[in-house]
């Protein structure tokens, strides 16, 4: 887990993506424990506080849950939810960044969806 | 807690520091003794029994200012310092009056030779009350110490150093244009000789001096600071 | 003067508090019921002669939370941390521990510790001295604790303090106060003197010693960068008075850079209130408090985030 900074992403959102971005690729499963408030804070020497926003993100998406006294664990269904929630997120993230550069490249509509389609395939 | 800590931080710094000074004095009467009684030379032991006098002062001014410095870190509020300074000054002079009324039961010679209080006094006073003389006196020298530490570390050593150099010279003036003779005949009736003087005088005098000492260093200590 | 103003003192409630002065014989002082638990200062003024070191401070520090205390050096931290530690007296206004005023107040002094390169251990004192010193004095101090932690940092007990060197005094200090048990622990700019080893130890046992007990902690520092993923809360003074207190996110989304020619970065900035225009060669970099102002921005200009360390900086250059 990498935190930067001097990233203008607040550290707690960087917490939170990062875990996010673990239950999406695989890293956790379903049912898997996550590093606690105070193992990330000492890992990373971020105020626990700061960690705990972050995961309470989380908390609140229902991608993890608290077994008290236990720690923190990945939700049924977590890996779902993250996906539904990037697609939704991909028309911003991606889309419009990608239209936007190739209008400033000067790229037409056709030559643009020629490319995706390309890029689809080799990838 | 603190204060108890405090105490014996001070008290066993200065009662060691008096003990050291017993010892030298000791040694040196050793000596002289020895000088006579071997006959290398005929020389009179010389009277050592204003020293722990001298001695109180000193050490008041030399240990105030970094006991002040660490109490102060270690938490002690400043009235609490004020207390633990007088109270561990205190034993310092309790321990060096008892090594006092001691030696003058024990060693003959030093009732005649060394007791400041019963040399000046009559050796017919007796230790009880050459115990009380050197307490008070030696209190009364400490708080002058303990007032003029305190207020060097207020106000800064420099300037109470000159402001009482120029005191000293006033007074010293004064004496010579008026009458140092009615100022002579006034201190010596405080310390308990002439017309219509008592033996309680000089006691009465320490005290009062000890008092007012602590006073003026109540006064100066409670916005001390340590930078 | 942009005066964007971020104070937050802070009005949580109050979390469980052991406030049983044990050190103390006289009767407990209940605290005023509204105080919080936090150290605050009560329109704090300092003149040390003609110097006006603190002027009119009024700053809070919430209790159980990571605090930087960033300024310049002569900018009042080392003061107003003197007078939290009771070793100088304010000329005005006071500063309050849990509601109760601090200056000479055994009780209240019980529970604040501070460390400072201000002398006041006599350098003849042994470290384990002082370590027995400190027991004495210190309820709940950790003797055991206090030696470990020695020789985590190589601190040779058997030295006189007075023959350590600078960067081993503070780690003496840092060692005594990670021992101890009090409420509020005041460190004045405690990496100073340490090499690179030390440091992170140092903030490694910190950041372990917060998780554990959850204890206010003051660092008064001109370095934020190193403190700036450790703390919480920032407070920002300059010049004896408080430019800025606010949390450590808050305080990274409160200013951003432009920068591109510099023709474009004079004509972003008109109108604006920029910290600071840094000029070289036909190109420039402005630092301006607030968001982006999406309108004037174009696509020559590149705006970015301002670092804690860029923002103390422009900050207290432009200061009165």
């Amino acid at each position: 887990m990498i935190i930067d900074p001097a990233s203008d992403v607040p550290l707690f959102v960087q917490i939170a993506e990062q875990i996010e971005d673990d239950v999406f690729t695989g890293v956790y499963i379903e049912g898997d424990r996550v590093p606690s408030t105070n193992e990330l804070s000492a890992l990373l020497g971020i105020n626990p506080h700061t960690v705990l926003k972050g995961m309470n993100i989380l908390v609140d998406e229902g991608i993890i849950y608290k077994r008290r006294g236990m720690g923190m664990y990945v939700q049924d269904g977590a890996r779902d939810k993250v996906r539904v929630k990037r697609k939704t997120a991909f028309d911003e993230r991606y889309v419009a960044a990608l239209v936007a550069e190739a209008k400033k490249l000067g790229f037409t509509k056709e030559q643009v969806v020629d490319l995706v389609e390309k890029g689809y395939d080799h990838v | 807690m603190k204060l108890k800590a405090a105490f014996r931080y001070q008290a066993v710094e200065l009662v060691q520091s008096a003990s050291v000074f017993c010892l030298i004095i000791g040694a040196i009467i050793v000596v002289f003794f020895a000088m006579t009684i071997t006959r290398i030379a005929y020389v009179y032991v010389p009277n050592l029994g204003f020293l722990p006098y001298v001695l109180m002062p000193l050490l008041a001014l030399s240990t105030f200012s970094g006991d002040v410095r660490f109490l102060m870190q270690m938490g002690l509020a400043r009235p609490q310092m004020i207390a633990s300074t007088a109270a561990s000054l205190g034993a310092a002079c309790l321990f060096l009056a008892s090594i006092e009324a001691v030696c003058s039961v024990v060693f003959p010679f030093w009732p005649s030779g060394q007791s400041l209080f019963l040399m000046s006094y009559g050796a017919g006073n007796g230790p009880v009350l050459d115990f009380l003389f050197t307490f008070l006196g030696c209190a009364a020298a400490s708080s002058v110490g303990f007032a003029f530490a305190s207020l060097q570390m207020r106000f800064g050593a420099r300037r109470v150093v000159l402001l009482t150099v120029a005191a000293v010279v006033l007074v010293l003036v004064a004496l010579q244009s008026r009458g140092a003779a009615l100022v002579g005949n006034g201190l010596s009736w405080l310390l308990g000789f002439g017309e219509g003087a008592s033996l309680a005088n000089p006691f009465l005098l320490f005290a009062a001096i000890a008092a007012i000492g602590v006073l003026i260093a109540w006064a100066a200590v409670r916005r001390i600071e340590v930078r | 003067m942009s005066d964007v103003s971020f104070s937050v003192l802070g009005a949580h409630a109050g979390r469980e508090s052991n406030s049983v002065c044990a050190a103390s014989a006289q009767p407990v002082k209940t605290p005023d019921a509204t105080a919080d638990r936090c150290l605050r200062a009560d329109h704090l003024t300092k003149r040390f002669g003609k110097t006006m070191a603190l002027d009119d401070v009024s700053l809070s520090f919430e209790y159980g939370t990571i605090h930087a205390l960033l300024g310049r050096n002569g900018a009042g931290k080392t003061t107003l941390l003197g007078i939290a530690a009771n070793r100088l007296v304010p000329t005005e206004g006071r500063i309050l521990v849990d509601g109760e005023p601090v200056t000479d107040d055994p009780c209240a002094l019980s529970k604040v510790f501070c460390t400072s390169d201000v002398q006041t251990i006599p350098g003849s004192m042994y470290v384990d001295d002082l370590v027995g010193w400190m027991g004495r004095f210190h309820e709940g101090f950790d003797a055991k604790r206090a030696v470990r932690l020695a020789k985590a940092f190589d601190l040779d007990l058997k030295a006189k303090t007075g023959a350590l060197s600078t960067g081993y005094r503070t780690i003496c200090q840092l060692v005594m106060a990670l021992s101890l048990d009090a409420d509020y622990l005041l460190l004045d700019e405690p990496v100073l003197g340490l090499d690179a080893a030390h440091r992170e130890l140092f903030y490694r046992l910190l950041m372990e010693d917060y998780l554990a007990r959850q204890r206010t902690v003051v660092i008064a520092t001109h370095l934020i960068e190193e403190v700036a993923t450790l703390v919480e809360h920032v407070a920002i003074i300059d010049e004896g008075r408080v430019l800025m207190a606010a949390s450590a996110d808050e305080l990274r989304a409160s200013g951003y850079s432009v920068s591109g020619r510099a023709d474009d970065v004079r004509a972003y900035c008109k109108g604006l209130d920029a910290l600071s225009v840094d000029e070289l060669g036909g190109v420039a970099v402005a630092y301006l408090l607030g968001k982006p102002d999406a309108a004037r921005l174009t696509d020559r200009l590149d705006t970015a985030p301002i670092s804690l360390q860029k923002l103390f900086v422009k900050l207290t250059e432009k200061g009165e």
